[in-house]
């Protein structure tokens, strides 16, 4: 506590729980763009990670309601965000763009994995149960209803792009229309909200991706790769000029909240903002990154060179998201202090509870994998691992 | 789906739920009049005809003297707890160097016990300045309730619905006067309710009794006798953060322009 | 499309199709909604919508679990979307009417929110306060004398505390039914201070003291004395007692400052006691002069509130204009009149209408004219006290 805040202001009410979301969010809207650039775009060098990346932006899209149910002071009241949406509010918009893109994601994914779950539903055990609820009992498939099936996922997944925009682009909205707070209310927060989630879903997918095929021993597709390691460069340029141009911007107009949001910068944000955001974890996977595309380096050292990047992107993504969130709520409204917070560990909107709800979709995304392979057969070559499915896949869309 | 029930109330309890279903998304519309009475009875019944005011609060900081009269009885009127605030009365001590010291009173006490600058910093100016829900006529904490548990009374004051809020505290974010807080007992966000309880049966707020000194003002916009109209008929007023475009209803005599 | 189970899908999902139908057709025309009529015929084609499309699909569903995986079946295009959206009409159906049973009885009776909870607001609570008519219906006496001195505009609940308990505690007293719930009792100098405290943010008019120096300043050893010692909270300006009882002089030793415990200062001075000093043993000519004049049957703390201070006694009598003198000379007095003389202040009685004075300052102290009435100034003080009986 520095300075004067109002006394409702002595806590912080939007915790690292708010600082999640948006996080979690923003990996499904970037991971499913990684799937349309395959889908809708044609780009044949994604093909390895393109059904990895639509299951991985399911398994998040299914958590990223639980830290606002954490959240909440009634989530036994969440529902009443579709019962009575206020559709004044930003907010209200939540319930029904998450459920319809929910069920967009949800739907693509039951047309790309139909082949594997009737081979699944031909097998025995529970998986043969949980592919025939799957499938709604409906185990037929032949050429032709598998170029229904494609036109129907070029179709979901071109709808699916203005989508995860809008759900991801709500969440900056929320943040951006609020007029009380001058760290936030800026237009610009909309467009830096989307760019991040794409970087932050590229990042997660070639980490994530390159994890996977050293843990199993599998060779690792360098054209894929390296493709995405130049959208990941294009996209972090532009978000991170988006987010530098922000703050720019209000410095240069000089106008009255820029006397303490300079203060929130130089000060209270100074580490985490300026040192880390910018200077650690946005400047040296810019350099890396850029090496890696100008010039050839050997595979594992690019390879190496764009798991650091990727991780470091990852980080500094999510260093944006708290630097947003939580350092809007430091700035007091009466524009003469600041409060603090520092989360604990083993409160209910704790460190641990974030770590557990961060967790939880990479081991389902296990299970979904165990379920139906997410990687098509040729990038899985070489492998010398227990994951391997039993059914051997084939086809992929 | 069953037979309509026989019992009217019931009957048009179903047939609304039948009528928003078919509404589906476009509900919005049909909710207010999908009742077969034209329009609802007022809320307060007969002894208390919301359409004849429109509550309206006022300040005069001049004649505040800090004595947190308003604090304590706010806190015994409305079981407001410890460490959260629905009014509160801020004192300013303005130094030499025009640099403006803000604090406020705290604890149950809410008493002032000293000086907030020492002798040595050469006071310029000093005074008080009360501070509650300004209940505006454009409120943001009830545009973004996602959930309409924020709303407006047609008599002018803004409430929350404790039985349908969700305790997201996106108002308490959207509120540019740090009126409002998530109830750490109820977990629903709280805040001034202009003791809606007891303007309705003719009582003023507590705050207002209580002052001592009469720098608390409330009165009904709609009735044209009121002595606050007079007020602010008389005497130059100022809102807080006017650029907001809030239109806040609670007007400030006096106010220095320190204060936001 | 000749695969009889496509048709029987094609059949469902057209059904389902006519109820999704039918609803939004409804939304646009929920005003007719109102006729009952139109409400039955649309609770009958709905649920028979329903009933049909789920029947159909169950159908379908059984059908194709009596013989699965056949591969001479394998041959549908679009039979499998046909199911999913079949599913998905059943979910986004079930989801409306669940939504729409949800929706509170009352919402959007006055505006897009709950309409009861406007009537829940109302009755939240009762109001604890009462105000001071409340009080004074019982508390007469308080109430009458609260309400003539500069307390009046003082609520009884600022310091008492909020009275709801205290009051229906009455009623249930009465009726046998509780124990009366008592108001708080002030017993400490911390309610005065909350307004009295000097504080530099306090408009200057209002009158404030810093409790320290104003107890030191008559040599009051326990700088915790409460106010209501020496002052009546009800009428605050007239002290409780005189200042000579009130042991709050000087020279006079406080009781405790001999005696351990508490002392009844009121009790009658025993033999051989140490002398309880009087204003004339030190200021023997004014306390003669003053027996002179017209106001000689006031105690001399009537006006010198303080003695060594010089806060309270000057600034009250000289420097706060008329206020002072008026307490007792306006044509209103607080108190009692007793037969002195009045004005209508700041209407002053010419005594001499041919040769009137220059118009007053509305803040003129009265003494500057009228100390005559009162006693000579500047007359001497003894360094020690004398004329002890």
């Amino acid at each position: 506590m520095e300075g004067f805040v109002f006394p409702n202001e002595q806590s912080v009410v939007w915790t690292v729980m708010i600082v999640l979301y948006p996080y979690i969010t923003g990996l499904v809207a970037g991971a499913f763009v990684v799937s349309s650039l395959y889908h809708l775009f044609g780009r044949e060098e994604i093909r390895p990670v393109a059904r990895f990346s639509l299951g991985a932006a399911f398994v998040f899209l299914l958590f990223a309601p639980l830290p606002l149910l954490v959240h909440l002071g009634h989530p036994e009241r969440a529902f009443n965000i579709m019962i009575t949406p206020n559709f004044s509010s930003a907010m209200a918009g939540f319930g029904y763009i998450y459920t319809a893109y929910l069920l967009l994601v949800a739907i693509e994914i039951w047309f790309i994995f139909r082949d594997e779950m009737i081979r699944r539903a031909g097998g025995g055990g529970f998986w043969r149960l949980v592919a025939r609820v799957a499938l709604l009992n409906d185990l037929r498939a032949s050429e032709a209803s598998r170029a229904t099936d494609h036109r129907i996922i070029r179709f979901l997944a071109g709808l699916g792009i203005p989508m995860a925009c809008l759900l991801h682009g709500y969440v900056g909205f929320l943040f951006g229309s609020i007029k009380a707070n001058p760290w936030w209310s800026t237009p610009l927060m909309f467009v830096i909200f989307i760019f991040s989630a794409i970087v932050s879903g590229i990042a997660v997918l070639i980490f994530h991706y390159m994890l996977i095929a050293r843990l199993n021993g599998w060779k690792i597709d360098q054209a894929c790769v390296r493709s995405l390691g130049r959208f990941l460069w294009g996209f972090m340029i532009i978000a991170v000029s988006l987010e530098v141009l922000e703050v720019v911007s209000i410095a240069y107009k000089q106008s009255e909240e820029w006397e303490i949001l300079a203060r929130l910068i130089e000060d209270r944000l100074f580490f985490s903002y300026i040192v880390l955001q910018f200077l650690v974890f946005s400047l040296v996977p810019f350099l890396l990154l850029g090496l890696n595309a100008l010039f050839r380096f050997r595979d594992a050292v690019s390879n190496t060179i764009l798991w650091i990047a990727s991780v470091m992107l990852l980080i500094q993504v999510l260093l944006m998201r708290w630097n947003v969130v939580i350092g809007g709520q430091l700035v007091s409204k009466s524009y003469r202090g600041f409060t603090s917070y520092m989360p604990g560990v083993f409160e209910r909107e704790g460190l641990a509870v974030a770590v557990v709800i961060f967790t939880i979709p990479f081991g389902l995304l296990y299970l979904f994998h165990r379920f139906v392979p997410l990687f098509p057969p040729e990038a899985m070559r070489g492998a010398k691992s227990v994951e391997r499915p039993v059914v051997p896949s084939t086809e992929l869309h | 789906m069953s037979v309509p029930p026989d019992d009217p109330a019931d009957r048009r309890r179903f047939l609304r739920v039948v009528v928003q279903s078919a509404g589906g998304f476009f509900f919005v519309g049909c909710l207010a009049d999908s009742e077969d009475a034209g329009s609802p009875a007022p809320p307060g019944g007969a002894a208390y005809d919301w359409d004849k005011f429109y509550w309206a609060y006022a300040v005069d900081t001049d004649r505040c003297i800090g004595c947190g009269s308003c604090m304590r009885a706010c806190r015994a009127e409305n079981d407001v707890p410890e460490g959260f605030y629905r009014t509160w009365v801020e004192r300013f001590e303005v130094d030499a160097a025009e640099e403006a010291h803000v604090d406020i009173a705290t604890g149950r006490s809410a008493s002032f016990d000293r000086d907030a600058l020492p002798p040595t910093a050469g006071r310029r100016k000093s005074f008080f300045v009360p501070k509650l829900c300004n209940h505006c006529k454009n409120s943001v904490c009830s545009q973004v309730c996602p959930v309409g548990a924020s709303y407006q009374t047609r008599d002018g004051v803004v409430l929350v619905d404790a039985q349908h809020c969700v305790g997201c505290a996106y108002c308490v974010q959207a509120c540019p006067y740090a009126t409002r807080f998530i109830n750490p007992r109820s977990h629903i966000a709280d805040k001034c309710t202009f003791c809606y309880h007891r303007i309705t049966v003719g009582l003023p707020p507590a705050c207002v009794l209580v002052c001592p000194t009469k720098a608390r003002m409330y009165g009904n916009l709609k009735d044209r006798q009121d002595e606050l109209q007079a007020i602010l008929h008389r005497r130059r007023y100022m809102l807080l953060k006017p650029e907001l475009g809030t239109n806040p209803k609670c007007y400030y005599l006096g106010l220095d322009l320190e204060v936001v | 499309m000749a695969d009889p189970q496509n048709r029987r899908s094609l059949i469902a999902f057209a059904f389902a199709a006519v109820l999704l139908a039918t609803v939004l057709i409804m939304a646009r025309a929920d005003a007719l909604a109102r006729r009952p009529v139109f409400g039955l015929a649309t609770i009958l084609l709905a649920a028979a919508g329903t009933v049909v499309a789920l029947a159909v699909g169950l159908g379908a569903l059984l059908a194709a679990r009596r013989r699965p995986g056949d591969p001479a079946r394998v041959t549908g295009t679009w039979s499998h979307v046909l199911r999913l959206g079949i599913a998905l009409l059943v979910i986004g159906g079930a989801a409306i009417v669940a939504r729409a049973a949800l929706v509170p009885d009352s919402y959007g009776a006055y505006g897009y929110f709950r309409g009861d909870a406007v009537r829940d607001a109302m009755r939240e609570r009762k109001p604890a306060h009462q105000g001071r008519a409340a009080c004074a219906g019982c508390h007469e006496a308080e109430g009458a004398l609260h309400g003539k001195d500069f307390h009046a505009g003082i609520q009884c609940e600022s310091c008492h505390g909020a009275g709801g308990e205290h009051v229906a505690s009455v009623a249930a007293r009465a009726e046998g039914k509780a124990e009366l719930v008592p108001v708080v009792i002030p017993r400490t100098q911390e309610p005065c201070l909350w307004c009295h405290r000097r504080l530099a943010a306090r408009p200057s008019s209002f009158p404030q003291i810093d409790p320290e120096e104003h107890l030191r300043g008559f040599a009051v050893a326990d700088l915790g004395t409460p106010c209501m010692r020496c002052h009546d909270p009800h009428e605050p300006l007239f002290l409780t007692r005189p200042l000579r009882e009130a042991r709050l002089h000087p020279v006079i030793q406080q009781c405790r400052d001999c005696h351990a415990g508490d002392v009844d200062t009121a009790a009658v001075r025993p033999e051989g006691h140490p002398v309880v000093f009087e204003c004339r043993y030190c200021h023997g000519d004014i306390a003669a002069d003053f027996a002179e004049r017209t106001h000689r049957a006031l105690p001399c703390g009537r006006c010198h509130q303080a003695h060594r201070e010089s806060e309270t006694a000057t600034r009250i009598v000289r420097s706060h204009g008329p206020d002072f003198c008026l307490l007792c000379h306006r044509d209103f007095p607080l108190r009692e009149p007793v037969g002195m003389p009045t004005v209508a202040w700041p209407a002053h009685p010419e005594r001499n209408p041919e040769n009137p004075p220059p118009p007053l300052p509305e803040d003129a102290p009265c003494v500057d004219c009228h100390m005559d009435r009162i006693h000579a100034r500047g007359l001497a003080t003894a360094a020690v006290p004398g004329g002890a009986p």
